[in-house]
């Protein structure tokens, strides 16, 4: 009972926290931290100690599932190009109970309905059912154009974690400016019929440089609505037709100064998160989520068009070389050791890995060990 | 939910308050945590809400378990199913761990308290601060 190893983890954490600290409030990201890897990588050997590691673990813990592209909105910054889509694929019923089902052999815990829009999806409630017989915990991500009192009446007799909605905005004229008219009232309306329903909604504020500064009012119209989450993250860049929408150094330095010196005193939890995260400490954890793209493919993240696999060929099958993917592909490995900061994706876009034109998955499963080696090696080349 | 911007936290109860009541109270799992037992013993759980991740050790797994009844556990019935796990530890040790697990369990939104035929989270000892600050 006696815990041997605690005073290396609580040294091990200090450390971390020695390298990570002086960076607080800084708009730095974990790739350009010095010292973050070998801090991190002795933190979690020191968790392994205390088999408090998930290593080796029975699947997923968590999924998210785009069910559909299909979106009713034009927004100028949708890393998934929905806008420029001439065809939206969507799963199917069937595809989507198949993959539940998978998932739920996995003994995975919750799972996302993401898009497009995924309210959209014909089946949209079927699905949540569907996956609450199984045991698993539904979230889901949305516009919130289409949440009306009566929409949010029959969710709440589902069992629905957490619905996140887009606002980006305290007003119409930023959130209107960004997503098109209409849309603030909207995502406002949303949220109000899902609190009034007591269903836990959060916010997702896309921070762009265009509205960046609006993100402290953003906060306190959720906090009067009931929201009880706020996130946000870095700005993701995946052609040149987003660079006009980058914030500044300056503005994030600000927003991040902003959060570290309020959040404490709102009673609703602000976040801001860093999408290269998952890329740069990808090789030292198992596949904890996966995504499973509108087209059936699994995407070890969401952000690049490479995918590991197809639904077709069974989660459960390929889930032994899921789990370390990050590690043991050499394309993946590529990534996560050259990237450093979402600026970083406009690079990935001159190799065509973005998806902001919709374009084919790159299979890496199915891809040849030379053409994985010359990928790895145009990757290098580009971020370094 | 109440706003108490710009106004600092004052007199949160301390936490031997919540250590006493645990010590004293029947403990329940929170049964909208979704967990799961891996193969060695180590339980990872997720918040639907929040989306958090959590993974406990096998012995954190095994308090945690205790909890599942239908009818809660408490403090003492917990220290005597690990006094014979443990017959090494030493009573004052095993005392403060399985009250650490307990706390930790329950701040961390694990699981209830049962006093006075109520129920009691960690949510409502937060809320109960939001109020008495405004």
């Amino acid at each position: 009972m006696h815990i041997s190893f605690l005073e290396e983890l609580h040294n091990a954490t200090n450390e971390l926290l020695e390298v990570i600290l002086p960076n607080r409030g800084k708009p730095i990201r974990v790739g350009q931290i010095p010292g973050f890897l070998e801090a991190w990588i002795k933190y979690i050997e020191t968790r392994k100690k205390l088999k408090s590691w998930i290593d080796n673990i029975k699947g997923p813990i968590f999924a998210a599932i785009d069910i559909t592209y299909r979106c009713n909105l034009k927004c100028p910054y949708c890393y998934l190009a929905a806008p420029q889509r001439t065809v939206a694929p969507s799963l199917c019923k069937d595809n989507v109970f198949k993959i539940i089902d998978e998932l739920s052999e996995l003994e995975v815990l919750g799972i996302c309905l993401c898009g497009g829009e995924p309210t959209l999806h014909r089946d949209f409630f079927e699905i949540i059912e569907y996956a609450n017989s199984k045991g698993i915990g539904v979230n889901f991500v949305s516009n919130g154009t289409l949440i009306t009192d009566k929409f949010a009446s029959k969710l709440s007799e589902l069992n629905i974690g957490s619905v996140q909605i887009s606002l980006d905005g305290s007003k119409s004229e930023i959130m209107d400016l960004l997503r098109g008219k209409g849309t603030f009232n909207k995502a406002v309306n949303a949220i109000k019929n899902l609190v009034d329903y007591n269903i836990n909604t959060a916010v997702a504020f896309c921070a762009t440089s265009l509205n960046i500064h609006d993100f402290p009012n953003t906060v306190e119209l959720a906090l009067d609505l009931g929201v009880f989450e706020v996130r946000s993250m870095y700005f993701v860049p995946e052609s040149e037709r987003h660079l006009n929408l980058i914030p500044t150094e300056e503005q994030y330095s600000k927003l991040i100064t902003w959060i570290n010196e309020n959040s404490g005193h709102y009673p609703l939890k602000i976040t801001f998160g860093d999408p290269t995260e998952h890329i740069v400490i990808g090789p030292y954890l198992n596949s904890v989520v996966l995504t499973i793209s509108a087209e059936g493919y699994i995407l070890p993240t969401p952000y690049l068009n490479l995918a590991y696999g197809h639904i077709e060929e069974g989660i459960n099958n390929l889930w032994p070389e899921l789990q370390n993917i990050w590690r043991d592909n050499l394309v993946l490995l590529a990534l996560s050791t050259y990237i450093k900061t979402e600026k970083d994706f406009l690079k990935l876009n001159k190799l065509l890995l973005t998806r902001k034109e919709c374009g084919e998955y790159i299979n890496l499963k199915k891809l040849p060990k030379d053409a994985q080696f010359k990928l790895s090696r145009e990757i290098r080349r580009e971020l370094t | 939910m109440n706003k108490i911007k710009n106004n600092k936290v004052k007199n949160p109860p301390l936490l031997d308050d919540i250590k006493r009541d645990i010590m004293n109270s029947r403990v329940f799992m929170n049964n909208s945590i979704k967990w799961r037992q891996e193969k060695d013993g180590k339980i990872i759980t997720f918040n639907p809400i929040t989306g958090k991740i959590c993974v406990m050790n096998p012995t954190l797994a095994q308090i945690y378990l205790m909890t599942s009844d239908k009818s809660g556990t408490n403090f003492k019935s917990i220290l005597n199913s690990l006094r014979e796990k443990y017959p090494e530890v030493t009573e004052k040790q095993l005392n403060q761990d399985v009250l650490f697990a307990l706390t930790w369990l329950f701040v961390n939104g694990f699981i209830y308290l049962e006093k006075y035929n109520k129920r009691i989270s960690i949510v409502d000892i937060i809320e109960k601060i939001c109020s008495d600050a405004l």
